[in-house]
């Protein structure tokens, strides 16, 4: 699999690390549900047979993290940008 | 791999000498920064949101930026893109301070800077069958019409990190860590082997 990196083009995967899903966000620490929602942060994960945002780290690369769109089913990626806001996802 | 390396330590640089069939050279390597002819090296990495503005003060002071993964020359220093907002640069004839120093001045507390003088063996490969060679081991479309003088890239070879840009239309700088050299030399002269290589400037091992 090729992940099209935005800053250096396309590349083979094993030049990258994969974190896994990039939808969870880290929940409030200071709420009054936190436990309940670190357990779901941290260890509840969806399995989609389909498109998906996925983390990605150009570790061999750029070293950067990237934001992939990827088919589970067919490793076809439809969108790729770097993580994070702001100038190159910092 | 063959038994071209049998008897030079996996931990030494290849020494420099003439490898494969004798009278042919399609390939050719010089480690560029020696004792001899040192050469400094340094990173600039723009701080936070000032990727715009460095490259605005470093045109202005003779050196042009890309913020993209190409190299560029100007003001005796030559700048290699390696990630956003971050380049390698060296300077011949120079000592990293020194280097450090300038860039300083140019970049005028936009960015980030390292003395890496140490940290690389540069080796800069040319000859008509570089790029056969080349090919073994770096997974970048190396075919001139895509990669063409100027561009850029770090990538892995041979499981070694590297950062390589192409200078002119036949030759190849190599930037790789210092002591995974004696690993990517091994790679390269195995690859390279087959066209008769011609390795300088690494000592006797």
């Amino acid at each position: 699999m090729r992940i099209p990196c935005p800053y250096c083009g396309a590349r083979s995967s094993h030049e990258f690390a994969y974190l896994g899903d990039a939808a969870p966000t880290r929940p409030d620490p200071s709420a009054p549900d936190a436990a309940e929602a670190f357990h779901s942060y941290v260890y509840e994960r969806d399995n989609p047979a389909g498109p998906m945002d996925e983390l990605w780290y150009h570790s061999a690369g750029c070293r950067r993290w990237l934001k992939v769109t990827r088919d589970t089913r067919t490793h076809a990626i439809t969108a790729v940008a770097f993580a994070g806001t702001g100038e190159g996802g910092r | 791999m063959s038994d071209l390396l049998e008897h030079i330590a996996p931990t030494r640089l290849v020494p420099e000498g003439h490898y494969g069939p004798e009278g042919a050279t399609g390939v050719s390597a010089r480690a560029a920064n020696t004792s001899a002819s040192p050469l400094a090296a340094a990173t600039l990495v723009a701080r936070k949101g000032a990727t715009g503005r460095l490259i605005v003060a470093c045109a202005a002071a003779g050196l042009p930026l890309a913020d993209a993964p190409r190299s560029s020359g100007g003001a005796g220093l030559e700048a290699v893109g390696t990630g956003p907002g971050r380049w390698l640069v060296l300077a011949e004839g120079m000592s990293g301070p020194d280097l450090v120093a300038r860039l300083a001045g140019m970049a005028q507390g936009l960015a980030a800077i390292t003395d890496q003088s140490d940290a690389h063996l540069i080796l800069d490969i040319c000859g008509e069958r570089a790029r056969a060679a080349l090919e073994k081991g770096v997974t970048v479309d190396l075919e001139p019409t895509v990669f063409r003088a100027g561009d850029a890239a770090t990538t892995v070879v041979s499981h070694v990190g590297v950062t390589f840009w192409q200078r002119d239309g036949a030759t190849y700088r190599f930037a790789v860590g210092r002591s995974f050299a004696p690993a990517f030399l091994r790679w390269l002269t195995v690859s390279a082997a087959e066209f008769g290589f011609a390795l300088a400037g690494t000592g006797r091992g």
